[in-house]
């Protein structure tokens, strides 16, 4: 399966995912933002070597992924794009800080791998997070949301729209990519002469259809960006959630439970 | 170049988001008075476009690896800069939500390390300038390959610096530089040809596109060099602070040599002229004179200040002393 393939598909799983229908999936999605946030900004505080603070932190996205009906393959597929370059930067840490921290046995444990482990369970944590939110948000209601926070409607407009049309737009390049490979099929990609043809075919493409959408949104009676639908930002229901999640997540940054099951097992 | 959330402190992240934000704000703003509600279908599907575009890999000739567009310069080049910088931070929120390309707090450091330098950087003072004239070809080329390097160069700096900053990682300022600057000088080379083929075949099949963003507003010679003396002077005084206090390459041959990073000269001559440079060098060794450890920093500063006006300066000179001889010429139809 080639790129375009596997991106089409994670957009559509995606999707039928934020077409649930559970608790998760009622909440107001302002309120599923603000935690989402909060639990970023929280794990990212985190010190450079600080790791046993963090696994506590595990516990927010995986409740949330068994509440929500979210398939652990789901956050395996998004982790498989966001993993390798903070995998890269904590493996160099290894190499680029050799000072003992732990001699265990013939094994030294040194601070590298400490800042480098810590690296790789945030980026686990925070990536999960956001995972979370998007298979049980929609984008559309994530959008409205933004606008009701006086995020400019030109804005919020056109990502709506940038959303919907790259699932076409991904097919109509699928197609061109097929009909190259199906011309050389020993090609690893498309050669560098041939691909400025191809790039520009698709931008033309892409800009006549933008026209043709103006056209039809005109015809249906568009009148900018400025209009609204009505939403809920905060239930009675997403309130209790938001305090009870922003109670743990402070919990979590302020107590290590790690620590304290260590005293309570030496007492 | 996509930043994760775990490189980042929170102080960097919001601190970056705020400017982004502020970015998006001018940019509507400006939109707002300059089109109308065409541009926001074309802003939504040019965004899809280099969404599905950075999914199309192409092979990198002699090293038998593949790699893919970023598009900002291109994107710039057809919708000008603030619909650009709109779309790619649209592309970057989409890329972050449903594919974790880059975290949601770093949102606002992508956007600016891949949204501002190609758009309001390198499009309006490298691209503009060079097809200010005329839109050949040529042109095309040279303001897509420079453009594309520069914003390259600038936004993996950026990369370098909003990391270091954040304190995440155990590499030096030097090491990380040195691992991310020679790579996106390899990268933006390959990636500004694919940029300018793809605008020549534009410009053959429908120039309208390109000529109508570029009628919008010229870019003066006096706007250009002004930015120039800006990045003189950013350069100078604040980039020079991190100037290595290493040999150069050449000194550093030198010391394997004959043990220093000077060679020593001996006679009369030599005394005199090295007594000459020491009284009139208003900044020795990038520093002021009989300067304390104290003052270095100030000192290195100000020297990369001073130097780099001097020398565009001087360059300004000499470009306007040929324009005066060329006119001559002309003149007297040599």
């Amino acid at each position: 399966m080639n790129k375009l393939t596997r991106a089409a598909l994670q957009f559509r799983m995606m999707e039928e995912l934020a077409d649930g229908d559970s608790y998760v999936h009622h909440l107001t999605p302002l309120a599923k933002l603000l935690t989402t946030l909060f639990f970023v900004v929280t794990v990212i505080s985190f010190d450079l070597y600080d790791i046993s603070g963090l696994w506590q932190f595990a516990v927010y996205p995986l409740f949330f992924m068994i509440i929500g009906d979210i398939p652990a393959g789901v956050l395996g597929a998004v982790l498989a794009i966001a993993l390798p370059l903070t995998l890269f930067t904590g493996l160099s840490n290894i190499f680029f800080n050799q000072h003992i921290w732990l001699q265990l046995g013939p094994l030294p444990i040194t601070y590298g791998m400490l800042s480098g482990l810590a690296l790789v369970l945030k980026c686990v944590l925070t990536v999960s997070a956001v995972t979370v939110l998007m298979a049980t948000t929609k984008l559309a209601d994530l959008c409205n949301t933004l606008r009701f926070l006086h995020v400019p409607n030109v804005f919020t407009f056109q990502l709506l729209m940038c959303f919907r049309y790259i699932r076409v737009l991904l097919e109509e390049a699928e197609q061109m990519s097929a009909a190259y490979r199906l011309r050389n099929p020993l090609g690893r990609g498309i050669q560098l002469r041939y691909f400025g043809e191809i790039l520009g075919q698709l931008l033309l493409r892409s800009y006549a259809r933008a026209g043709r959408i103006y056209t039809a949104m005109q015809c249906r009676g568009f009148q900018g960006a400025g209009h609204m639908d009505h939403i809920v930002l905060l239930d009675w229901r997403s309130l209790i959630y938001l305090a009870a999640v922003g109670a743990g997540i402070c919990l979590g940054r302020f107590f290590n439970a790690a620590l304290l099951i260590e005293k309570l097992l030496n007492q | 170049m996509h930043m994760a959330d775990a490189l980042l402190s929170p102080t960097v992240g919001i601190a970056m988001t705020a400017v982004s934000a502020g970015l998006i704000g001018y940019s509507v703003k400006k939109l707002k008075q300059d089109t109308d509600d065409t541009s926001i279908p074309l802003m939504g599907v040019m965004g899809a476009f280099i969404f599905a575009a950075q999914m199309i890999n192409f092979t990198i000739p002699a090293t038998g690896s593949s790699g893919h567009i970023g598009g900002g310069l291109l994107l710039a080049a057809v919708l000008g800069p603030y619909a650009a910088f709109l779309a790619i931070a649209s592309v970057l929120v989409v890329q972050a939500l449903f594919f974790a390309d880059g975290g949601i707090l770093a949102w606002g450091c992508n956007v600016f390390n891949m949204g501002f330098y190609p758009c309001f950087l390198a499009y309006p003072l490298i691209y503009k300038f060079f097809l200010r004239q005329e839109v050949s070809r040529r042109n095309i080329f040279w303001g897509s390959l420079l453009g594309v390097i520069i914003a390259l160069q600038f936004g993996a700096f950026s990369v370098v610096l909003e990391t270091l900053l954040s304190g995440r990682t155990e590499l030096s300022f030097a090491a990380f530089l040195l691992l991310m600057q020679p790579i996106h000088l390899a990268i933006g080379a390959v990636e500004g040809i694919v940029t300018a083929s793809v605008l020549s075949f534009i410009q053959q099949a429908s120039p309208e596109l390109l000529a109508g963003e570029l009628q919008q507003g010229g870019w003066p010679l006096r706007k250009f060099l002004l930015s120039m003396l800006f990045l003189t002077l950013f350069t100078g005084g604040i980039l020079s602070l991190y100037a290595s206090e290493y040999p150069d390459g050449l000194e550093w041959s030198l010391q394997g040599l004959t043990g220093s990073t000077e060679l020593a000269a001996e006679g009369q001559i030599y005394e005199q002229t090295a007594a000459f440079q020491e009284k009139t060098a208003i900044l020795p060794d990038y520093n002021f004179k009989n300067g304390d450890e104290a003052q270095s920093g100030v000192g290195t500063s100000v020297s990369g200040i001073f130097g780099g006006t001097i020398t565009l300066l001087l360059v300004g000179l000499i470009g306007k002393l040929i324009a005066v001889y060329k006119k001559k010429t002309v003149k007297h139809g040599v």
